[in-house]
């Protein structure tokens, strides 16, 4: 079991409850050990003295005024979900690995998020400072940009072209990127033939 | 999925989200999640982007996302070759900190032409450095993998000379420059046609030099002479006699010309009056190989030594003896103030020219060393005989051999 920056405090750990409050007002509770994950939270309970589960216990409700209900309950989910996962390596956050079972969730989780939502999501985590979530929408925003021409990209975001002309046929030019793609394309028919070869000579 | 604009917009902080826009994730979010989109794309995704708009363009050329990947395939910046094979840019500025102003270039021009376009197209020319580094790897290798090496042009000296072996060769922006028997050839590159034939040498030419803006041409042989021809026209401008015997070897930089001679002296000439500005004398031997940096020459001979003249004055400043025979090739960085000197005594010296002393001294066998190049700590030198071969001047080793790649 994986241990919480705060993990030699005792055992029960998810009876002690972080209180916040959206921007709507409403207020959710949250385990400590989920709270942990957000930055801002964290920092909070530093330097409120919520140190201790006694402290906690007693605690007024933490106002986050820049996320809303909707947010709020997403993220709540999400930090529960991720509490007993190792701390997460911001330094080589490309490099943390994933639970199968835990991503498969997180698929789903993100499946759910419109396009709004999903945005909303994304400020509410930079703004609490939740690294392992941060870093999921930004692979599914990434996901969606993925493999898409240029007037695909401009049409779904409704991105203005505001090169002129000139400046964008030099800039495609200047990215050999055709060069890349047929190089990519190379390597693959490589494997391919590779792949093969062993049984065609035998 | 991105569209339904109408129904949460009253719940969005007026001052987070432009309400005309829709939800363009690059754009509107903070710069570091940018970022963070960012690495999660592939380089041939992030090229694409890179053409969707200013805002995505910017984003898109961010350096720490190209130098990871970079990082990822291995790829590393190297270090700024060694002083004589500077070209362009870089020479510019190897010119300015030695005070040297070139007057076909006019630098300042060129830097206010390149801030004008800046605020008429905006940076979007701007280009990451490491994202041209990916992209310069990533087009050799598909070039070496995909690209049979096509039938190339043959250029022939078109009087079939009994000498018309070529003795040098130099491509200088868009130009070969080929020296041979009583003649130096000049070929377009772009469309293999010759453009130029400069004549008038007598016997081979053994070194010829193009100035960096291209203006200027200056060959020497085993005439005695050395002579300045305009690199556009082809025209002699300058017939610089003086040498008692035939010109070794040369080094240009700016309009300031230095040449070695088998007549134990050096010379400094100004290619653009054609005056002869000193004689260096003080070697007792065939002056082999010279290198110039604007300030400082360095001289090596076949009385074994190496010596560092002051170009303003001419006087020596310092012998550097160690070597045990003929020195035949020379390297300075003007930058950490190194001396590469290769000799037939079968070693390679490093000399430190602030202690003038010798740091390091290389060696591989039983081999001599024809010519070498620096890059950063690595210096790269090939063997009179064949191959060529890594040494760290820093720590004075050797590093290895690289091996010849087998043809078929």
């Amino acid at each position: 079991m994986a241990d919480g920056p705060s993990g030699a405090k005792k055992c029960r750990d998810d009876d002690v409850l972080f209180r916040v409050k959206s921007k709507e007002d409403r207020e959710y509770t949250l385990s400590k050990k989920a709270a942990q994950l957000s930055g801002t939270i964290h920092h909070y309970s530093e330097n409120y003295g919520l140190d201790n589960d006694e402290a906690i216990m007693k605690m007024e409700p933490m106002s986050l005024l820049e996320v809303s209900s909707e947010s709020l309950h997403h993220i709540i989910r999400w930090c529960e979900q991720h509490r007993n996962c190792p701390i997460w390596e911001e330094e080589k956050w490309w490099q943390n690995e994933r639970d199968a079972e835990l991503t498969k969730w997180e698929d789903e989780f993100m499946a759910e998020m419109t396009s709004e939502t999903l945005y909303n999501l994304f400020l509410a985590a930079n703004f609490l400072d939740i690294k392992c979530l941060l870093d999921k929408c930004a692979q599914s925003v990434a996901d969606m940009i993925k493999g898409k021409s240029v007037d695909e990209i401009r049409e779904i975001w409704m991105l203005e072209n505001d090169f002129t002309p000139e400046e964008e046929e030099k800039i495609k030019n200047e990215n050999p990127w055709e060069a890349i793609l047929r190089y990519q394309e190379q390597l693959e028919k490589e494997k391919e033939e590779q792949a093969s070869q062993p049984a065609a000579s035998s | 999925m991105s569209d339904k604009p109408e129904s949460s917009k009253t719940q969005l902080e007026e001052d987070l989200i432009e309400p005309l826009f829709q939800k363009d994730f690059l754009s509107q979010l903070p710069v570091e999640v940018a970022y963070r989109i960012i690495a999660y794309l592939t380089p041939c995704d992030l090229t694409l982007c890179a053409r969707v708009s200013r805002t995505w363009q910017r984003i898109c050329e961010d350096d720490r996302t190209w130098r990871q990947k970079c990082l990822e395939k291995g790829y590393v910046k190297f270090d700024v070759p060694s002083f004589r094979f500077l070209g362009g840019g870089a020479a510019n500025r190897a010119n300015e900190e030695a005070g040297i102003t070139i007057p076909h270039m006019d630098l300042q021009a060129a830097h206010q032409n390149r801030r004008e376009r800046e605020i008429a197209y905006g940076q979007c020319y701007e280009r990451s450095s490491w994202k041209s580094l990916y992209l310069r790897k990533k087009r050799i290798i598909s070039n070496w993998r995909s690209r049979p090496i096509q039938s190339s042009t043959v250029q022939k000296a078109q009087d079939e000379h009994v000498y018309n072996r070529f003795t040098c060769l130099q491509i200088h922006s868009g130009r070969i420059v080929a020296g041979y028997h009583g003649a130096l050839r000049v070929w377009n590159v772009d469309d293999a046609q010759p453009a130029l034939t400069l004549t008038g040498h007598m016997g081979h030419i053994s070194t010829f030099q193009v100035s960096d803006d291209g203006e200027y041409i200056v060959s020497s042989g085993f005439d005695e002479t050395v002579r300045v021809w305009c690199g556009q026209t082809g025209a002699q401008l300058h017939f610089l006699q003086g040498h008692t015997s035939w010109v070794n070897c040369m080094s240009l930089h700016g309009t300031t010309l230095v040449s070695g001679s088998r007549d134990q002296t050096l010379r400094v000439w100004d290619i653009v009056d054609g005056k002869c500005l000193h004689i260096l004398t003080g070697h007792l031997a065939e002056v082999r190989c010279v290198q110039f940096d604007g300030k400082r020459v360095v001289s090596g001979a076949d009385d074994s030594t190496v010596k560092v003249w002051n170009v303003q004055t001419g006087e020596c400043l310092q012998t550097l003896t160690g070597h045990t025979n003929r020195v035949y090739s020379l390297l300075l960085d003007p930058k950490r103030d190194l001396v590469v000197s290769g000799s037939q005594d079968k070693t390679m010296r490093v000399w430190d020219l602030r202690r003038g002393a010798c740091i390091a001294i290389l060696r591989s066998g039983d081999r001599r060393y024809y010519d070498m190049q620096l890059r950063g700590t690595i210096l790269v030198a090939c063997y009179v005989d064949w191959g060529v071969g890594l040494w760290d001047v820093d720590k004075g080793i050797f590093v290895r051999d690289l091996l010849r790649l087998q043809a078929g």
